[in-house]
């Protein structure tokens, strides 16, 4: 009997696991857990909420006398 | 070690870089208002789960090695399948846990060094532990004396209520999931 099998025991409540079988030793790359340099939300916050994640630089602003969606300006056809 | 042979001895050990995922369970603290939720192991004082920090086994049994240790029963515990866990003694919290540094894995489930929840959810502990996944989602969360937080549906609030166990107060079970879920920056557990 394994001191898993003796600490817990069949119907004593808690989970049996049954007899080890390998080890293995996980050195991740990534630590599977949230961002600790992030705040972590705070409940009732939305996800857009600018506290929930830093916010993403803005595109450059368009020049003011810059048409939105113009076309390409077409150079016209040589008359004949 | 008493004289004893190491289970150790004749074990494969591998490494590796990916960390294990299992299913576990917890049991629930919060204030009376379901703030401050707290995941904790449903058996003895082990340390509790703390949101956003690595859960980290230490054994209590014998100090004099670091957890898990093969020969003894240390180590932060989870299963392969999710009906091991049916019969967990006052489950409130289910989920998925992501294991890593030195684990040990057992026929059914694994012992390692450190954890932290992926995917989590409340649970009926009555209803898991007579239909598993199957069961009722829970409706309402009672808080008890010392913080304890019980999920229960509707059904199994009345027979608890019958038998003496009655909550001091009723909280909406979807809230306190949610709440529950940003605490620890995790996803729902959808099964």
């Amino acid at each position: 009997m394994t001191a898993n099998e003796r600490a817990h025991p069949p119907g004593g409540g808690l989970v049996h696991i049954g007899r080890p079988k390998r080890i293995i030793e996980i050195a991740p790359s990534e630590l599977p857990m949230p961002d600790r340099s992030l705040p972590l939300p705070q409940p009732g916050f939305a996800p857009d909420d600018p506290g929930f994640a830093p916010a993403e630089p803005s595109p450059p602003a368009l020049e003011p006398d810059e048409p939105v969606g113009a076309p390409e300006p077409v150079e016209a056809p040589p008359a004949p | 070690m008493n004289g004893r042979v190491s289970l150790a001895r004749g074990l494969e050990t591998s490494i590796s870089t990916e960390p294990v995922l299992a299913w576990r369970a917890w049991a629930l603290t919060g204030r009376r208002d379901g703030s401050e939720l707290l995941l904790r192991p449903v058996a003895g004082r082990s340390r509790p789960w703390r949101p956003g920090e690595v859960a980290e086994a230490a054994c209590k049994q014998a100090r004099l090695h670091a957890a898990p240790n093969v020969d003894c029963s240390c180590g932060l515990h989870a299963t392969h399948e999710i009906d091991e866990l049916r019969r967990t003694r006052s489950p409130s919290a289910l989920g998925r846990v992501a294991l890593w540094g030195r684990v040990v894995e057992h026929e059914l489930g694994y012992r390692a060094q450190f954890g932290y929840p992926q995917l989590l959810g409340l649970i009926c502990r009555f209803c898991f532990w007579q239909w598993g996944r199957h069961g009722h989602a829970p409706a309402i969360v009672g808080w008890f004396p010392r913080d304890e937080l019980v999920p229960l549906c509707w059904p199994h609030l009345e027979v608890a209520a019958r038998y003496g166990m009655e909550p001091r107060r009723l909280l909406p079970a979807h809230e306190i999931e949610l709440r529950l879920r940003e605490t620890y920056t995790v996803d729902t557990l959808n099964w």
